[in-house]
């Protein structure tokens, strides 16, 4: 388990249900600050989040990946399938 | 675009369409101003991210004006013996006159009303001059964020963007948004704080590993520990938030 700003990462073995492989490898961008949570290499999945389980992403990267951020510290990452909760708080998401 | 107790936040996209036009037709940014809605005066806070190119600054307060519609849209305009163009331009400009092509249901602020003096409690915007130098800044793609004079601590709260609400509670002061809202500290862990407040409500305040930003999260449940309220932000309990490495 490891977090990247309002990102928490944690290790899984399956992939959600309904998940959709995405072409950009920005695995969550905000629409205010314009910065994006992005993976050098392999794959980001998204559906649709549900009250109760936020998690709303997963990466599956090889090995020598890296999770980039213009603000936040690169965090090198193991190979491997991970699930993506994004901070929220009573109102809703942090970051949008 | 985003209707808050604040006013109303012009989101990037609008923003960059409409004022971008200006900026490059004008090479003029205002440096402070105000607007007045129907809910009263407003200041008007333009956030620019420093990574874009700059545009030339240069700025002559008597002579501008700015205008916001009740629908976010802008309009520009000016005294007499401005030489400046606007995309405007095709309008009839007099003294205290403002023309608007397709704009409607706008308020523009009265000359009356831009020479009242600042209060001694609002908050000087003259940051243009100096240059970006306030971190808080780069944070933000350019978007226009009106805020009420005299803001409060319980306002700010409701401000739904954390990020927005990050800037405004450093702008206030966060003793004093504490002091407004009755806070009691429940715990504290380094820069982080578990408060609540005299409503029964639940903030937890924590300090951003790379940027060292703090921020106010309204939380759910029973928390004791800043730590629960944390590991409540994404999910889980407090022993299942293990995170290793934080960034």
């Amino acid at each position: 388990m490891f977090r990247q700003g309002d990102l928490l990462f944690i290790a899984t073995a399956n992939l959600g249900d309904g998940c959709i492989k995405q072409n950009s490898k920005v695995v969550l961008g905000s629409s205010i600050t314009g910065h994006d949570h992005k993976i050098t290499k392999g794959d980001v999945y998204t559906h649709e989040p549900t009250w109760g389980d936020n998690a709303n992403f997963y990466v599956d990267v090889p090995e020598g990946t890296e999770l980039v951020h213009p603000e936040h510290g690169t965090i090198p990452m193991s190979e491997g399938l991970y699930k993506v909760i994004r901070q929220r708080e009573v109102n809703g998401y942090v970051t949008d | 675009m985003l209707q808050t107790n604040l006013g109303i936040i012009i989101p990037p996209i609008k923003f960059e369409k409409e004022m971008k036009k200006l900026i490059k037709n004008r090479h003029l940014v205002p440096d402070e101003f105000w607007v007045r809605t129907d809910g009263g005066m407003y200041e008007v806070i333009w956030f620019m991210d420093r990574q874009k190119p700059s545009v030339e600054q240069s700025y002559d307060f008597d002579e501008e004006r700015l205008g916001l519609t009740k629908d976010g849209q802008i309009i520009w305009g000016w005294d007499s013996g401005c030489s400046c163009p606007s995309p405007w331009s095709a309008g009839d400009y007099g003294d205290n006159n403002y023309t608007v092509k397709d704009w409607k249901e706008f308020v523009v602020a009265t000359e009356e009303e831009m020479k009242k003096p600042v209060p001694e409690n609002s908050w000087d915007m003259s940051w243009f001059d100096k240059g970006w130098d306030d971190e808080c800044y780069s944070n933000l793609n350019d978007f226009l964020l009106l805020i009420k004079k005299n803001l409060k601590g319980k306002e700010v709260l409701e401000v739904k963007n954390a990020e927005v609400r990050r800037y405004l509670i450093k702008r206030i002061g966060y003793e004093t948004i504490k002091d407004d809202v009755e806070a009691e500290t429940l715990h504290v862990d380094g820069h982080n704080e578990l408060l609540r407040f005299n409503s029964g409500e639940l903030y937890v305040k924590v300090r951003d590993h790379s940027t060292s930003r703090e921020y106010l999260l309204y939380v759910e449940g029973n928390h004791e520990t800043c730590r629960s309220a944390i590991a409540w932000t994404f999910g889980l309990s407090e022993a299942d938030y293990q995170p290793k490495m934080e960034t």
